[in-house]
């Protein structure tokens, strides 16, 4: 298999492009109104911790990912059906993020055409980008993010005239309860999400400064998505936000240049393309790279067509309807993810650290696995 | 039914681009577990067109979590 490698760099876009993927215009944790920016904040710090243990998790035994780990400390059987409740995880997540894209595609631009036909166009591109390799994904990100930053700057620096400082206030007026179950949800979706790095960073050159790639990639997303969230609270109001399905959508298209350039909503929905394409992609990667590691075969590549259609044929009934998906995004998803994201990779730490350490106890090296 | 012809063409088109080399380097594994995971995603395809209404993994997630959690539901 071709040896993939990326650098720290776009190990960061990597990262901070996934983090703001469907986050950028699906809002989780709304249950804290006006203080939803602060939530935001909180649920970045939440994650640092958690970031540790990610980063441990790649540097413990060098050059093997999440799927190794498995295997190598549960044993073949219990580490296999880890490994297959993983594979579903990171399907089911990729499924979740092309129906929020389909969902959103129907409610602002083709009302008409069916979800299904949007999911095969979305499907097919995850499928070609998982062929393309993590390196090729990483130099296509690291040369889109500039433009997404830019974007999402200039489309904040427009909506300034039309934002009311004002309808922030005033802060934790309900009390920091709302906050912080929302900062729960935010934690889940979407930034413990980067779990999944723990199953791609093993092709990073350079593995010790992992937890720095996570963290600045962590911490450039999390600014973005409080700045945004501020925008839309200033700019549509406590009251009205609550009745936007997609409110970063809604925010923009009240930006008026000189009553000459206007509707720039289509660019939120553009970013909400490309970001989207890159997290549904990493979820289809590391779904393939499971697999492949599952029945002990070399490329995952060969894999990514059929778990990809089956990915994109998932979509179609993973929600029932668009109220469904962001109740399921605001209130079951940090249940059902928290196994996943938090505890499993804990577990997983604490069994390699305790093996790591018995086997230079015993004077035997860690020899690094070739990826 | 255009949908399910569009899946169709999909996995026809890569059943040349990917099984055919497959075959052709004698993978005999990667065959097998390839052809499989393809037909559960055509058997999927096919229930999908014949409206048969398979479960919503929301509505069943959310129903094995209100086991162990108290969730509205």
């Amino acid at each position: 298999m071709k040896k993939e490698i990326i650098s720290s760099k776009q190990g960061v876009t990597l990262i901070t492009m996934f983090l703001i993927g469907s986050a950028l215009v699906i809002n989780s944790g709304t249950e804290a109104g006006k203080d939803a920016w602060i939530a935001m904040l909180l649920g970045m710090i939440m994650v640092i911790p958690m970031l540790f243990v990610y980063s441990r998790l790649i540097k413990v035994y060098p050059g093997r990912d999440l799927y190794d780990l498995q295997k190598l400390l549960f044993g073949k059987v219990i580490g296999s059906i880890t490994s297959i409740f993983f594979i579903l995880f990171t399907l089911h997540l990729g499924a979740m993020i092309l129906r929020n894209f389909s969902e959103f595609i129907q409610a602002v631009s083709f009302p008409e055409t069916p979800q299904f036909f949007t999911l095969i166009l979305m499907g097919t591109l995850c499928i070609c980008g998982t062929k393309c390799g993590i390196e090729v994904l990483a130099r296509w990100s690291s040369f889109v993010f500039p433009i997404i930053f830019i974007v999402v700057a200039s489309l904040v620096i427009f909506s300034i005239p039309a934002a009311e400082l004002t309808n922030i206030k005033p802060i934790l007026y309900n009390g920091i309860k709302p906050v912080i179950q929302s900062s729960f949800s935010i934690f889940a979706y979407p930034f413990a999400e980067v779990t999944l790095f723990t199953m791609v960073f093993n092709s990073l050159n350079n593995k010790k400064n992992t937890f720095r790639i996570f963290l600045i990639g962590t911490l450039i997303a999390g600014i973005m998505l409080t700045v945004v969230a501020i925008r839309n609270i200033a700019v549509l109001g406590p009251e009205t936000i609550d009745s936007y399905y997609f409110p970063a959508y809604n925010a923009v298209s009240v930006i008026s240049i000189g009553n000459f350039f206007d509707r720039f909503e289509i660019l939120v929905a553009i970013m909400f393309v490309v970001s989207g394409f890159l997290k549904a992609t990493i979820c289809l990667y590391t779904a393939s790279k499971g697999f492949s590691k599952l029945f002990n075969v070399d490329c995952y590549s060969e894999f990514a067509a059929p778990l990809g259609i089956i990915m994109f044929t998932m979509a179609s009934f993973v929600y029932e309807n668009l109220m469904e998906m962001f109740q399921w995004a605001g209130t079951i998803y940090k249940y059902y993810s928290f196994p996943f994201l938090v505890l499993m990779p804990i577990i997983i730490l604490i069994f390699a650290e305790v093996k790591s350490r018995r086997e230079r106890g015993k004077g035997a090296q860690i020899k690094p696995q070739k990826t | 039914m255009i949908l399910f012809i569009i899946i169709l063409l999909l996995i026809i088109y890569f059943i040349f681009s990917d099984l055919v080399p497959i075959i052709k380097k004698k993978q005999g594994k990667i065959f097998w577990i390839y052809t499989t995971v393809l037909s559960i995603a055509l058997i999927l395809n096919v229930l999908i067109l014949v409206n048969y209404k398979i479960p919503i993994i929301s509505v069943a997630l959310k129903k094995l979590l209100g086991v162990f959690l108290e969730l509205e539901q």
